[in-house]
């Protein structure tokens, strides 16, 4: 049986690992990134619309900031969210990520969108103090979260011609950004997988949200199977923070299933 | 009462979350007042339009005493390596781009339905593109610089590239 206080916290340590490797890949990229030559210059930032209280923060200012979150991040990693600097931990990786994402403005992804929701809803669960009610409200949260975001891009997926042509994964593996030239060279050469592969995505995404109903053993493969999609993304596509962002919310949506499925 | 507030707190961003994945256009030009920076997710990944080319900006310059423009220029980008399953730095750089040259090409296609030609050079993405390649260094002797955008396909033999987007001449200094 899995309890709302195990999925919270396999779901919290998961996003602090998810940002905090952001974090750390915004430090390393920091003083070109966000120097005056990157794409997150104060000039080019102010224009696209940050906010007046991150304005005026400069490289130096980031740096800290940065710093703070990822000791955050490692130690929300390590204690979880429900001891007093746990739930500090978190309080203040979310503050850094919030802060960070404000100034930079652009060049977010997914996986911190769904990361930092999940920040978010532990947030107001463990703060200011432990509540059993809403721990349980934040997993459903998650939760749902998770399974409108597979349901989602399934369904973008099966309308779009491009997809139901089965070529949508040989297009994104011939792009240098998200691709492999090796994998790109074999679904050109056998066009019947390529088409299967993308089949199979399109499948397993419109059909994730059916884990409300499925038996325990169903559920579980479904979630597994999410798993080694989020790892082949990730090595075919670069896409390392999804590997933590996304499963971590799969003890979230076991939780879910466990009290609604009648197949459990 | 924590327990109610937070119930609705979660309930109204679930709900939130859930019409921002119909892609109305009169909700998200409302929901962009208050949350310019993406906070409630949008989970269509890669479609309905796969991103299948990488973007690369460059630029060119015009000296003092000539009239002949230099060599095109890339504007460098960081590159990912084998670890990028792990670590890839590369993709906020990358994914800021391709944040911008997205956002002037959904202004070029309302421009185009508004007849307002000089919506897209107004922009806030073409903007940014134009402090990011002005920022860039050049030759000392440049007065102007003239910036693409350029679409490439593929990998190794089979790469094509093709401009999709020209700016005007920007005078420097």
């Amino acid at each position: 049986m899995v309890s709302p206080e195990l999925a919270l916290s396999v779901a919290g340590r998961a996003s602090c690992a998810s940002l905090g490797i952001g974090i750390l890949e915004q430090l390393v990229i920091l003083n070109r990134a966000f120097g005056a030559e990157g794409p997150f210059s104060l000039a080019i930032t102010n224009v696209m619309g940050s906010a007046k209280f991150v304005r005026n923060l400069s490289v130096k200012s980031l740096r800290y900031i940065l710093a703070v979150g990822a000791i955050a991040s490692i130690l929300g990693v390590v204690l979880g969210p429900y001891s007093l600097l746990g739930r500090s931990a978190f309080a203040t990786l979310l503050v850094s990520v919030l802060i960070i994402r404000i100034r930079r403005v652009m060049g977010t992804d997914g996986a911190e969108q769904m990361a930092t929701l999940v920040l978010f809803a532990i947030f107001i669960a463990v703060l200011p103090s432990l509540s059993k009610t809403a721990i349980t409200l934040a997993v459903w949260f998650i939760g749902s979260q998770s399974i409108l975001s597979y349901a989602t891009a399934g369904i973008a997926k099966a309308i779009s011609p491009t997809w139901r042509a089965g070529v949508g994964i040989s297009l994104i593996m011939g792009s240098e950004a998200h691709g492999q030239p090796f994998i790109s060279v074999v679904l050109a050469r056998f066009p019947v997988f390529a088409k299967l592969l993308c089949w199979l995505v399109v499948l397993f995404e419109c059909t994730f949200p059916l884990v409300l109903l499925a038996p325990e053993a169903i559920t579980i493969s479904m979630l597994l199977i999410g798993f080694v999609f989020h790892l082949g993304c990730a090595i075919s596509m670069g896409l390392n923070a999804f590997l933590f962002a996304f499963p971590g919310t799969y003890v979230c949506v076991a939780y879910i299933a466990q009290q609604m499925s009648p197949n459990w | 009462m924590r327990e109610a507030l937070t119930l609705l707190l979660l309930a109204a961003i679930f709900a939130a979350s859930v019409v921002n994945q119909l892609s109305i256009q009169r909700w998200a030009i409302w929901v962009a007042r208050f949350d310019p920076w993406t906070f409630l997710p949008f989970w269509a990944f890669f479609a309905p339009n796969p991103a299948f080319a990488d973007i690369h900006l460059v630029f060119r310059d015009r000296g003092i005493a000539s009239t002949a423009w230099t060599e095109w220029t890339e504007v460098q980008l960081r590159s990912s390596n084998g670890w990028r399953w792990l670590w890839n730095p590369s993709r906020y750089e990358h994914k800021a781009l391709h944040d911008m040259v997205n956002g002037m090409a959904m202004t070029a296609e309302a421009a185009k339905a508004a007849n307002a030609p000089n919506a897209v050079e107004l922009s806030s993405c073409h903007l940014g593109l134009v402090a990011w390649v002005m920022a860039s260094p050049g030759i000392h002797t440049s007065q102007s610089r003239q910036f693409a955008v350029v679409q490439v396909v593929g990998h190794g033999r089979e790469r094509t590239a093709h401009p999709v987007f020209v700016s005007r001449e920007y005078t420097l200094g």
